[in-house]
């Protein structure tokens, strides 16, 4: 069920990413939808779900854009597996601290792609400092929306549900 | 799983993905890795798709745009081909009117009067379009004001009340008007005969008439300016007496009248007609 709403998530993100690139070239220089599944994917601490679903988003960004195939696909398997870990040793209850998990995930696949670049490509690309910037802040909007959404669309349910239990009446 | 495989699986796959990254890299231009081929293979649908949505909703909303655009334009269209009707319309009655304020122009030249169109409201067809009834305006009509078109002589004004004025026509049996024929400028009256036609009275035997011959207004009478053709011989006979019996054609066809224009010119008083040489004015 999991790996299948993941899967659900991805092909949300591909038709978004593709759309958004269409309608605004800059699209997918400001925001990643990828590595907001991935982080979400891996904020339940489960360091090997966030470890292959960073390498499935990675390799599905890494086919959208150009560069060596592979190079999102290690940085955002290293993200989900990290960002996993983290909150295992973290405890994370409030929106800032869900800001900053999706800004430090974007900043830290920033970082390895940029590292990975410099090692492997003979004349990588400079990074354009704004763009950076603004990808790390969308990111953490974003995900702490996804996060607040997701948490009201679960209580919403649990409410239902129980409300709905309630209703049941056992005749003697 | 435990933590531990899973780390070893981690280091795994990230010198596994290093290794295809490694790989790609010494032949640049060369074909692609199976895996991405694979990748680009599962992905590019969705672009697709995308694309292809994209491309219909683009059409949807293009064609939306377009009938929005289309409908606006068919009814600012539709407003102005009523517009435009009306303004034919109202254009076409201009050039009828600039039409017969040429002729009065060209007819004004001529004769030196000033003239004012009047439009005819009423024909009497009873007694054979002897009297036509103008739309005036008020208090600018006088009695015996000569009534003419471009083709010349129609009456005089017999009757002026209000916005309304009543002309005589020359082919009334009691219409006399002092004519003269243009050819000879021999003078004599012109008398309605009914019918529509028109007789010239005394003119002698011995004048020369020719069949032809176009009648003047002489500007004896008082009332009508010299110069205003009134008709056209048509038969000339001798007379039982000194006079020749001279039938007239009128040179307006009144049928076809629903406009005429009166002269505005004063007739000769009464008083001055009828005073006597030695008389005091």
């Amino acid at each position: 069920m999991r790996s299948l709403r993941f899967a659900a998530a991805l092909v949300v993100a591909t038709l978004i990413h593709v759309a958004g690139a269409r309608l605004f070239p800059d699209f997918s220089s400001a925001i990643d939808l990828f590595l907001l599944i991935v982080v979400f994917n891996a904020l339940d601490g489960n360091t090997l779900a966030g470890m292959l679903g960073g390498l499935a988003a990675g390799l599905v960004t890494d086919a959208l854009t150009g560069g060596p195939f592979g190079i999102h696909g290690l940085a955002d398997t290293i993200v989900g597996y990290g960002t996993a870990y983290a909150v295992q040793r973290l405890v994370i209850q409030r929106v800032t601290g869900v800001f900053q998990m999706f800004a430090l995930a974007a900043a830290t696949q920033q970082a390895l792609l940029m590292g990975v670049s410099l090692l492997l490509l003979p004349s990588p690309e400079a990074p354009r400092i704004l763009w950076l910037m603004v990808r790390i802040v969308s990111s953490g909007i974003l995900g702490s929306a996804l996060y607040l959404a997701d948490k009201r669309l679960r209580s919403t349910a649990e409410g239902w549900q129980t409300a709905r239990s309630s209703k049941i009446r056992f005749d003697k | 799983m435990t933590e531990v495989r899973t780390r070893w699986l981690l280091i795994l796959l990230v010198l596994g993905q290093l290794f295809l990254l490694a790989a790609q890299l010494p032949a640049p231009g060369t074909q692609a890795s199976f895996l991405e081929t694979a990748a680009l293979r599962a992905v590019a649908p969705f672009a697709n798709v995308v694309a292809a949505g994209a491309r219909l909703g683009g059409a949807v909303v293009q064609d939306l745009a377009l009938r929005r655009t289309l409908v606006a334009e068919n009814r600012r269209l539709r407003t102005e081909v009523v517009e435009l009707r009306q303004r034919t319309i109202h254009l076409e009655g201009l050039e009828e009117s600039v039409l017969h304020l040429t002729e009065a122009v060209e007819y004004a030249e001529g004769a030196n009067y000033p003239l004012v169109l009047a439009d005819i409201v009423f024909i009497d067809h009873t007694s054979w379009l002897q009297t036509l009834v103008l739309s005036v305006k008020e208090g600018t009509v006088s009695v015996n004001q000569p009534a003419v078109v471009a083709e010349g002589l129609v009456g005089r004004v017999v009757v002026a009340s209000g916005p309304y004025a009543k002309v005589q026509l020359i082919t009334d049996r009691s219409a006399s008007v002092g004519g003269m024929i243009d050819r000879t400028h021999r003078q004599g009256v012109v008398r309605g005969a009914g019918r529509g036609s028109l007789e010239l009275d005394f003119v002698p035997l011995q004048a020369d008439v020719r069949v032809g011959d176009v009648v003047l207004t002489a500007g004896i009478d008082g009332i009508y300016p010299r110069g205003i053709p009134v008709g056209t011989v048509v038969a000339v006979e001798p007379g039982s007496e000194l006079f020749h019996n001279i039938r007239l054609s009128p040179r307006v066809d009144f049928g076809v009248l629903d406009v005429v224009y009166l002269i505005e010119r004063e007739s000769v008083p009464e008083r001055v007609k009828e005073a006597l040489p030695d008389e005091e004015p």
